[in-house]
């Protein structure tokens, strides 16, 4: 095994690195999508709500495979060419965002309405209510679900290795082709993400108990 | 005309494919289930090291993706062991049966953690044998909790079974690939794909919240 590290870490490191960027990228336009999608999704006006509503149900009830392969193929029926790295973080944050959405409006709704109110009393500006107010309520909430929802998209992610993104799943397969050493790479591909959903998980736990002390004494 | 033509044609393909994805998660659901149960009882109840075993095996499923599972049981296995050739459809079944059942046994262990405390040890007290007081006292207590959770989790199976795809089993997705070569049309069959795993999903979420609105107290006088 460490001789298969020594000739062939840089094409693994290539793949980890791409891996960690696509979904860094997808996932954090992911959830300013999904910020705004949960506007309409959780607002009285019928229309947008509907319109937002199917979306984040069409996302979050299809596999993430055919979502990948749906938008390689929507690219390629409009002529657009670019990386393939990148059409699989749009693929990524299309995920995210409907998740991302489903997890605000729950958090929106869990909030009182006498927090809305009481901020308005105060005379507080807009921007005010929703940053000071009612953004770190939402917070103990939204953190855990949206670190999970990270874990779930990382290891989605190895899915875009059917669709010739060179990703981490993608050099393990380069390294097979070269190496044929099937069990070892797999075991190093599968160890690396593991380590990345638990760093990932273990993050979100120091997060979580600085947050809990946040709120309990501030 | 045209459209309709090869639609005529390409229908069937992708229909069988979908029976073959839906063969694949009845199984995989099954099994996991049964694994599921089968983690929380040796997690309960079992020796340390195969407590401490199961609990490891869990942690490993949450943070292992699907793709590479698959990969490392179809591909790595066979090879390491020098086992000739291996049946992709059970592997494959068998996968995600083990992910799901992973993640189904942190869902029981969850509904069993927030049954009111006490239930157990009244039902012990009237005499009842241990079996009859997880049958009769505390599976009808946690299971219409814990059901809308497990339906979550049987949708995850369906939506990670396209996996099996990756490793020549002629499924929905694949057939979806295939019906693409042949007509050319690179957006219409993966819609189409699109749409019947949308309404296979559906249908889970469907059964389940009927067998909730079944399995609830009050649905039962």
């Amino acid at each position: 095994m460490s001789d298969l590290l020594a000739r062939y870490h840089g094409v693994i490191l290539d793949g980890l690195l791409t891996t960690i960027a696509l979904v860094g990228a997808g996932f954090l336009v992911g959830i300013a999508l999904g910020a705004l999608l949960a506007v309409p999704l959780s607002a009285s006006a019928a229309l947008p709500r509907a319109l937002a509503r199917a979306y984040v149900e069409v996302i979050r009830n299809t596999p993430f495979l055919i979502q990948a392969m749906l938008l390689f193929a929507l690219f390629g029926v409009l002529r657009i060419r670019i990386e393939p790295a990148a059409v699989g973080a749009a693929a990524v944050a299309i995920y995210t965002a409907a998740y991302m959405a489903e997890i605000l409006r729950g958090a929106l709704h869990s909030i009182p309405t006498g927090q809305y109110d009481a901020a308005r009393a105060l005379g507080l500006p807009r921007h005010v209510r929703a940053l000071r107010v009612i953004a770190p309520q939402l917070m103990p909430f939204v953190l855990p679900a949206g670190v999970n929802l990270l874990a779930t998209v990382t290891k989605e992610s190895a899915f875009l290795s059917a669709v010739s993104v060179a990703e981490l799943t993608y050099s393990g397969q380069v390294v097979i082709a070269q190496t044929f050493r099937v069990f070892e790479v797999w075991a190093i591909v599968g160890l690396l993400y593991l380590a990345l959903v638990l760093a990932v998980l273990g993050l979100a736990q120091r997060l979580e108990r600085r947050l809990r002390w946040v709120v309990s004494t501030g | 005309m045209d459209v309709f033509l090869r639609a005529g044609r390409s229908l069937p393909l992708l229909l069988d494919g979908l029976a073959v994805t839906a063969a694949i998660c009845v199984l995989a659901v099954a099994l996991a289930l049964a694994g599921a149960v089968a983690i929380v009882a040796v997690r309960r109840a079992g020796p340390r090291w195969l407590a401490l075993a199961a609990a490891c095996f869990v942690a490993l499923m949450r943070g292992l993706p699907i793709v590479v599972l698959v990969f490392l049981l179809y591909f790595g296995l066979p090879a390491a062991l020098g086992l000739g050739r291996v049946s992709a459809f059970w592997v494959g079944v068998g996968a995600l049966a083990l992910n799901g059942a992973a993640f189904m046994s942190e869902v029981l262990r969850g509904a069993i953690a927030r049954l009111p405390a006490g239930q157990g040890d009244a039902a012990r007290a009237l005499g009842l044998l241990p079996w009859q007081v997880w049958r009769r006292v505390l599976v009808p207590q946690l299971l219409p909790v814990a059901l809308p959770a497990l339906a979550g989790e049987i949708g995850f199976i369906v939506k990670a079974s396209p996996v099996l795809s990756l490793i020549t089993v002629v499924d929905l997705t694949r057939r979806a690939q295939q019906v693409t070569m042949q007509t050319f049309d690179p957006l219409a069959p993966l819609l189409a794909a699109a749409l019947l795993y949308f309404l296979l999903i559906g249908a889970v979420a469907l059964a389940s919240r009927w067998l909730e609105q079944r399995l609830l107290p009050e649905g039962r006088t």
